[in-house]
């Protein structure tokens, strides 16, 4: 690939990379909400020991325990998305990871049923009656869950470029990487996370006071910055160490043609959310022109993310096979329902919040 | 798709189980949601005109439950599903994706409508207006129910692929010939799970004395009343089912036929009870009752999603893909060329087994039986061909298709044959002598080959052959 990605690709490839891209973000967005929102209400719940904190003085953590339930059922729809998509672009490698890991990779299905209704119960009051140690242990096991199923999708991701090792793993079951990989990328996202989710909670905290339903006091802005300052950090870190440790073909990618841009682009938006969140550090409260910076940086930065998360399996799997088959799926219709379902259903999206908003009873 | 995929071993339980086993669960939940949406509409409606006074409180209720299970259960058991199938059949989801994907795409775009709509309910309702709240429900009721229509299509081209199979048509293979009565019928049956959930929870809810339950009951079990059409839709769609899995499950199959039994003797209790006693007797029914109703259709529900996995063999898409993930077209290929000799997968325990004959044998099970035979535990060969000696075993294989024609023809070469042949037997027996043992006789693999011969390469039913054409 010498053309900028993903102009360099048969178009029918290009243009299911594209939308499975497009949703893959979309689930990592909602996603980064539950995984940081339940670490920090780990954190928070365990910090103060035995006493409870009341929920006014933890805008943050009472925001995010009222929302998580919501935001797990958008990440997990949004991710039905791409879970389609990838078997169209990806096809056997993905199957193949799946059924070389079988259960261990099945085990995220009940984990995150548990997990699900984990965040129900952390929502409810009931559990802030009871004891420090079962308060603990839910907020955590809830947080577990989550970084577990990451975990799963990390692993079998890796696996599915490995398609020379598949033999081997199969008899022995032993996997073909070494745990720093998994780790490296694992604080990838989990770092990325927390930007993503201040941006997200920096909204909702703003709005909370900007329709002064409540009266409340400005929420002091810092622990959110240095969350998302810190995230960040720790995920280029992590994501630059990712690369140094992989190999040739993966450097090259991504410091070719088709790749280079989108660290450019990347970093950018790192440098466009270090401005906004220093900013939000500075002034103590949330203002909005340093959320629409904030927002921006992480917007652009995800995206970045994303392709290049994207060329570097793409210099693993070859993709030049898989085109015959993207080309033949292409030849099917349907796609004109789709685009017409998908400007019905955002219509009603739309109508949906406008009447919780406009239809509050008088 | 022509890669060999790596098969995990399931010990005594079959794939096909695992699959059916998930879908129920799935189905079922799924099919309450459907309902739940327009039985909902319907009490909010009672509440709006002022025709039930506990309407209201019922509403907030039911729906609380909607989303403990439906989000939840309901959204994870629809992941589960894939990543079961995809377990169980990655040639067969691999083939649907391909090509449904843009309807998969557009029942994708009513989920993230449902929760929205279903979350804007759930956490504002009591707080909006009649009308707003109305409208939400109603929102989240299409678009549950369009999920059903969408998923509903590509179930049913499964088993009746219809006009597709020469047009290829999206379309043509959406609105198959299974697809109308399959609709309905499912509405129904979703319809009838959201009442009998309704009578469980008014019994659950403390703050309504024995009149307002009875009343909320009495209009709940007006959603059973479409029940009545279930017989005739039944008959519907088994004329349009192919010849062939009719009369699997007409008697042809015993297990296929049990599991009719179950579904057909369940909703008929279940409709006999709503009609006669909740409907035209306006009798109460308290939560002991209701919730063994409930059961009753989960039996049902469970009994049709078995007809509907089984009916369908030999193949997983009709006419397009065997159960075992060869397609029909491959099967004289792979009798030349073999069916492990491109299979890149070892054995897990190898060194079990005494020898590479049998090794051989192992893959070849592995790769054209496993899917619907253990060795030793469900449906196990070992314990069907236990009464056949080698020679019958060798016939019955190679003719697979006529011993059985809900199984695929044997798909590999006759050394493949009688090393299974020879792996059954150790299997069975490990310690006996095989007389074969390590190599096959020129003999043998001749008699063999002129029974592949004879069996052919066709799907097993005549007269299905013959339709194709
Ligand atoms: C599509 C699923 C499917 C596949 C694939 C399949 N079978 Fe079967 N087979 C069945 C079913 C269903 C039965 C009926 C079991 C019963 O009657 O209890 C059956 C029955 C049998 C029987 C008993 C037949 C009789 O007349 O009693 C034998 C032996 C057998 N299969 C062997 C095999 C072997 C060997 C393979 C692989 C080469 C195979 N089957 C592949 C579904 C399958
Ligand atoms: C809270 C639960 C979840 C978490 C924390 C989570 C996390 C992740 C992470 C971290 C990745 C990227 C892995 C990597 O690149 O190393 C990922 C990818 C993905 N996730 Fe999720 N996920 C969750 C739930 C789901 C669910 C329920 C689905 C399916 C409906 C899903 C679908 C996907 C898909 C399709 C990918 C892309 C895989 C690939 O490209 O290899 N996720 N997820």
């Amino acid at each position: 690939m010498d053309n900028l990605f993903p102009s360099g690709l048969p178009w029918p490839t290009a243009f299911y990379l594209t939308v499975y891209l497009m949703t893959f973000a979309m689930h990592q967005a909602f996603m980064h909400y539950v995984l940081a929102g339940s670490l920090y209400v780990t954190w928070v719940t365990i910090r103060p020991g035995r006493e409870t904190v009341p929920l006014t003085e933890q805008p943050l953590a009472a925001t995010l325990r009222d929302w998580m339930p919501f935001l797990l059922s958008a990440a997990i729809t949004a991710g039905v998305a791409p879970l389609l998509f990838i078997q169209i672009v990806y096809q056997h490698s993905f199957y193949t990871a799946n059924l070389l890991l079988w259960w261990r990779w099945m085990a995220l299905v009940p984990v995150l049923i548990i997990a699900f209704y984990l965040l129900y119960l952390i929502k409810s009051r009931t559990l802030w009656k009871w004891p420090y140690f079962v308060r603990v242990m839910v907020v955590a096991g809830a947080s577990a869950s989550f970084v577990f199923t990451g975990f799963c999708w990390t692993v079998n991701h890796l696996l599915a470029n490995r398609s020379e090792a598949w033999p081997e793993v199969y008899v022995t079951g032993q996997l073909p990487f070494s745990s720093m990989a998994v780790v490296l990328r694992m604080l990838v996202w989990i770092g990325g996370s927390f930007a993503t989710m201040s941006v997200i909670a920096g909204w909702q905290l703003w709005y909370r006071h900007a329709t002064h339903r409540e009266a409340i006091e400005p929420v002091n802005s810092r622990p959110l910055a240095g969350m998302a300052l810190g995230g960040l950090g720790l995920a280029w870190l992590a994501g630059v160490a990712y690369i140094m440790q992989a190999d040739e073909m993966t450097r090259n990618m991504v410091f070719g043609r088709a790749i280079f841009a989108y660290i450019v682009v990347a970093v950018i938006g790192a440098i466009v959310q270090v401005v906004g969140w220093g900013f939000q550090w500075r002034s103590s409260q949330l203002q909005t022109t340093g959320l629409v910076t904030a927002t921006t940086g992480a917007v652009v930065s995800l995206s970045g993310v994303c392709v290049i998360r994207e060329g570097i399996r793409i210099s693993a799997i070859d993709l030049t096979g898989l085109s015959v088959r993207h080309s033949e799926a292409a030849t099917v219709g349907g796609f004109g329902l789709f685009v017409v379902a998908a400007v019905v259903v955002s219509l009603l999206i739309g109508w949906c919040v406008w009447l919780v908003r406009a239809g509050a009873s008088p | 798709m022509d890669q060999v995929f790596p098969v995990n071993d399931y010990g005594p339980i079959m794939p096909g189980l695992v699959m059916a086993g998930v879908a129920i669960v799935h189905v079922f939940l799924a099919q309450f949601a459907v309902g739940g949406g327009v039985l909902l509409c319907y009490f909010q409606w009672l509440a709006m005109t002022g025709r039930d006074p506990h309407a209201r409180q019922f509403v907030s209720g039911y729906f609380k439950l909607l989303v403990l299970i439906s989000f939840v259960l309901g959204a994870l058991t629809g992941v589960g599903i894939w990543l079961t199938a995809i377990q169980i059949s990655p040639a067969t989801i691999g083939s649907m994706v391909d090509h449904f994907h843009w309807l998969w795409a557009t029942e994708w775009t009513f989920f993230c409508l449902e929760i929205v709509s279903g979350y804007s309910f759930y956490r504002y309702h009591s707080r909006l207006n009649d009308r707003a709240a109305m409208t939400l429900l109603a929102i989240y009721a299409a678009a549950s129910w369009m999920s059903l229509f969408i998923i509903n299509g590509i179930l049913s081209w499964q088993l009746t692929p219809g006009r597709w199979l020469e047009t290829h048509n999206v379309f043509d293979g959406f609105f198959n010939p299974g697809f109308w009565p399959s609709l309905f019928f499912r509405t129904i049956v979703s319809l009838t799970l959201a009442a009998l959930a309704a009578c469980v929870v008014t019994n659950m809810m403390p703050s309504l004395n024995r009149g307002a339950r009875r009343s909320l009951i009495n209009r709940a079990a007006l959603m059973l009343v479409p029940m009545v059409l279930m017989p005739g839709l039944g008959i519907w769609f088994l004329a349009v089912m192919p010849a062939d899995s009719r009369s699997w499950v007409l008697g042809g199959s015993p297990a296929m036929m049990l599991f009719l039994n179950i579904a057909i003797g369940s909703s008929m209790a279940i409709g006999a009870y709503a009609i006669f006693g909740m409907v035209m007797q306006r009798l109460y029914i308290n939560s002991a009752t209701a919730s063994l109703l409930l059961m009753l259709a989960f039996g049902a529900t469970a009994g049709g999603e078995f007809v509907r996995e089984g009916s369908r063999k030999p193949y997983s898409i009709r006419y397009v893909l065997y159960s075992n993930a060869i397609r029909p077209d491959q099967v004289a290929r792979l009798r030349d060329i073999g069916c492990t000799s491109d299979d890149p997968y070892g054995l897990r325990n190898d060194s079990m087994y005494p020898d590479d004959q049998v090794r051989l044998g192992a893959k070849v099970f592995r790769r054209q039986c496993s899917v619907c035979h253990t060795v030793s535990g469900t449906n196990a060969v070992t314990e069907l061909t236990g009464a056949w000696d080698q020679n019958q075993m060798r016939l019955n294989f190679a003719k697979l298709q006529h011993t059985k024609p809900f199984m695929p023809p044997f798909a590999g070469t006759a050394v493949e044959l009688e090393s299974l042949v020879q792996f059954i037997n150790w299997s069975s027996d490990p310690q006996a002598t095989r007389p074969h043992a390590g190599d096959s006789d020129p003999g043998t693999l001749g008699q063999i080959e002129a029974w592949l011969q004879e069996a052919g390469t066709a799907p097993g039913n005549f007269e299905q052959n013959h339709k194709r054409h």
